[in-house]
C-alpha cells in the first residue's frame, strides 16, 4: 500500500499533465501532441484513484479530439462518460460541465441525435442561468445556443420565442452598445439566415453593428 | 422662317441620335480584357466546380470595368469563350460554393466575432468637434492590413471592409486544400486558400466554437490578411525573406487588436 502511493501520485501528475490542454493551440504541432495527448489520457487516466476533474478531461478530451477528426459517434460517446464521471461529483466545476455539454450538443448534432442534443442545450442553458444568474451574460448565452439548436432542427416557432424572450430580458438592462445585446442580434441573424430572409439578416446584421461596443479613443491627459 | 429653323435643328438632333446609337451598337456588349492583380484594378478569383472552374472577377464598383465571370483567361475575356462581361453590377459568386453553409451556431459566433472585429479594425471612435459625428481614428489593428495589396490604389479595400463586405464564409469541415489536407481535421480554427485574394474562408466548428470570444476575432483577422496577400511561413525555416508563422501572425493580431 505504501509503496503504491509514490506510483499513483506519478500517475496523477502524468495524468494531470495529459489532460492540462484542453483545446489545442495555434502552433504548429500543437494539434497533434493535443491529440496524441489525448490517446494517452483515455486509455491510461481513468482509474478510480485519480480526480474526478482528471477522469473527466481525459475523456472530454478524447472525445474532442474525435469531434475535430470527423468522428463523431466516438466524440458522443466519450463526452457521454465525461458527463456521466461529473454528474456522480457533487462538487463539478459548472464550467467544467459546460464545456463538455457545448462540445456534446455539437457532436451529438452531427451524429444527428437531435432529441439528445436538446436535451443537452435545455441542461446547459439551465445550468448557465442556475450557476450564474437568470440576468447573467452567461445565461443569455445559454439561451441564444439554445435557440441554434431549435434553428437547426427546423423548430423555427420555438427558436423564435427563446430569442424574443431573451431580447425582451437583455433590453431591461441594455439599450445601445451591450455584448449580450449583441449576442442576441446575432442569433437573429442567423435564424433568418437558416430560413433564407435575407432581408431580416441584413435588418439584423445592423442592429448587430450598432450593439457592438466599438474602441473608444483613449484621450491622454 | 421660323418653321424652316426648327426643322434644320430637329434634323441635326436626329442624325446626332443616329450617329450616337449607331456607335453604341459598334461598341462591344461585354467588357473586355479585364486587367486583375494591378494596385486599384479588379481582383480575380478563382473558383473550381468539379473539373472545371472559372474565374470570377470583382471589380470596383466606380470603376470603368463591371464585375463578371470568365472561363477562360481575364485578359482576353471578349464574350465569346463562355465569359460574361457583366452589366456593371456586381454579380454573386456562382454555385455551388465550396464546403457547406454555416450551421445556426456557427453562424451565429461568425457573426458576433465578426463584427466587433470589423470595429476593431475600423479604428477608435471620436466624434468630430464641429459636427458631433463619430470619426474613426486608425489603431495598430486597421495598420495590419496597411500595406496589404488590397488596401491601396483608387479603391482600397481596408481590412474593416474586407472582413465586414468580401470574405465568404463556409464550413470547412471534411473540405481538403489545394494539397489536400483536411484542415480541420487537423486541428485549424479556421483556414483560407493563401493568398491570392480568394474570399472564402473556412470555419472549423469544432475548435472554432469552442474558443474564446477574443480568440475567435483573431481567427477571423488572421484568415482576412491572408485573403488581403499577407503569406505564412509553413516550412519552419527562419529567414530575412521568410513570412511570419501561422504563431507570429496570431501574436501580431493579438496584440494589435485584442490588446494582448
Amino acid at each position: 500500500m505504501i509503496g503504491s502511493l509514490p506510483l499513483l501520485a506519478a500517475d496523477a501528475k502524468l495524468c494531470r499533465d495529459l489532460v492540462a490542454v484542453s483545446v489545442p493551440g495555434d502552433s504548429p504541432g500543437d494539434a497533434e501532441t493535443f491529440f496524441a495527448n489525448a490517446e494517452a489520457a483515455y486509455r491510461d487516466c481513468s482509474g478510480s484513484g485519480l480526480s474526478i476533474e482528471i477522469r473527466a478531461s481525459a475523456a472530454a478530451n478524447f472525445g474532442f479530439a474525435n469531434d475535430i477528426r470527423g468522428n463523431y459517434q466516438t466524440a458522443v460517446a466519450a463526452y457521454g462518460e465525461a458527463l456521466a464521471v461529473l454528474e456522480n461529483a457533487k462538487a463539478a466545476k459548472p464550467r467544467t460541465v459546460l464545456s463538455v455539454l457545448d462540445k456534446a450538443v455539437r457532436a451529438e448534432l452531427r451524429a444527428g441525435l437531435h432529441s439528445q442534443a436538446l436535451a443537452h442545450a435545455e441542461r446547459a442553458a439551465e445550468l448557465r442561468r442556475s450557476a450564474f444568474g437568470i440576468d447573467s451574460d452567461d445565461a443569455v448565452q445559454g439561451t441564444v445556443s439554445l435557440a441554434m439548436v431549435h434553428t437547426e432542427l427546423k423548430q423555427y416557432d420555438k427558436a423564435e420565442a427563446i430569442l424574443q424572450a431573451a431580447l425582451a430580458s437583455v433590453r431591461k438592462r441594455c439599450s445601445e452598445e451591450c455584448r449580450p445585446l449583441a449576442e442576441v442580434y446575432a442569433g437573429f441573424s442567423a435564424f433568418h439566415a437558416a430560413q433564407g430572409n435575407a432581408a431580416e439578416v441584413s435588418r439584423y446584421e445592423e442592429l448587430l453593428l450598432h450593439a457592438t461596443p466599438s474602441p473608444v479613443r483613449k484621450h491622454k491627459d | 422662317m421660323h418653321v424652316i429653323k426648327s426643322t434644320g435643328r430637329r434634323r441635326t438632333a436626329l442624325l446626332l441620335v443616329a450617329i450616337c446609337v449607331a456607335s453604341l451598337i459598334s461598341l462591344p456588349l461585354h467588357a473586355m480584357a479585364w486587367r486583375c492583380g494591378d494596385l486599384g484594378t479588379c481582383v480575380c478569383i478563382s473558383w473550381s466546380v468539379g473539373n472545371s472552374g472559372y474565374i470570377e472577377v470583382r471589380c470596383p464598383a466606380d470603376g470603368a470595368e463591371p464585375s463578371g465571370w470568365t472561363t477562360g483567361d481575364p485578359g482576353d475575356a471578349d464574350g465569346s469563350r463562355g465569359s460574361f462581361g457583366g452589366s456593371g453590377s456586381k454579380k454573386m459568386a456562382p454555385s455551388p460554393l465550396p464546403g457547406m453553409v454555416l450551421t445556426p451556431e456557427t453562424n451565429q459566433k461568425v457573426s458576433g466575432a465578426k463584427t466587433e472585429g470589423v470595429k476593431r479594425l475600423r479604428g477608435e471612435q471620436e466624434f468630430d468637434e464641429g459636427t458631433g459625428k463619430p470619426i474613426w481614428i486608425p489603431t495598430a489593428c486597421s495598420d495590419l492590413f496597411a500595406n496589404s495589396p488590397m488596401s491601396s490604389g483608387t479603391n482600397p479595400l481596408p481590412g474593416a471592409q474586407l472582413l465586414s463586405t468580401y470574405v465568404i464564409f463556409r464550413d470547412g469541415t471534411g473540405v481538403k486544400d489545394k494539397d489536400n489536407r483536411d484542415r480541420c481535421a487537423e486541428g485549424a480554427a479556421a483556414w483560407t486558400t493563401c493568398c491570392s485574394h480568394d474570399p472564402v474562408i473556412f470555419i472549423c466548428p469544432a475548435k472554432f466554437n469552442s474558443a474564446s470570444f477574443d480568440d475567435r476575432i483573431k481567427y477571423l483577422i488572421h484568415e482576412t490578411l491572408h485573403v488581403a496577400g499577407q503569406m505564412e511561413d509553413l516550412d519552419g525555416t527562419i529567414g530575412p525573406d521568410d513570412p511570419p508563422n501561422s504563431g507570429q501572425i496570431n501574436a501580431d493580431v493579438d496584440a494589435a487588436c485584442n490588446g494582448s
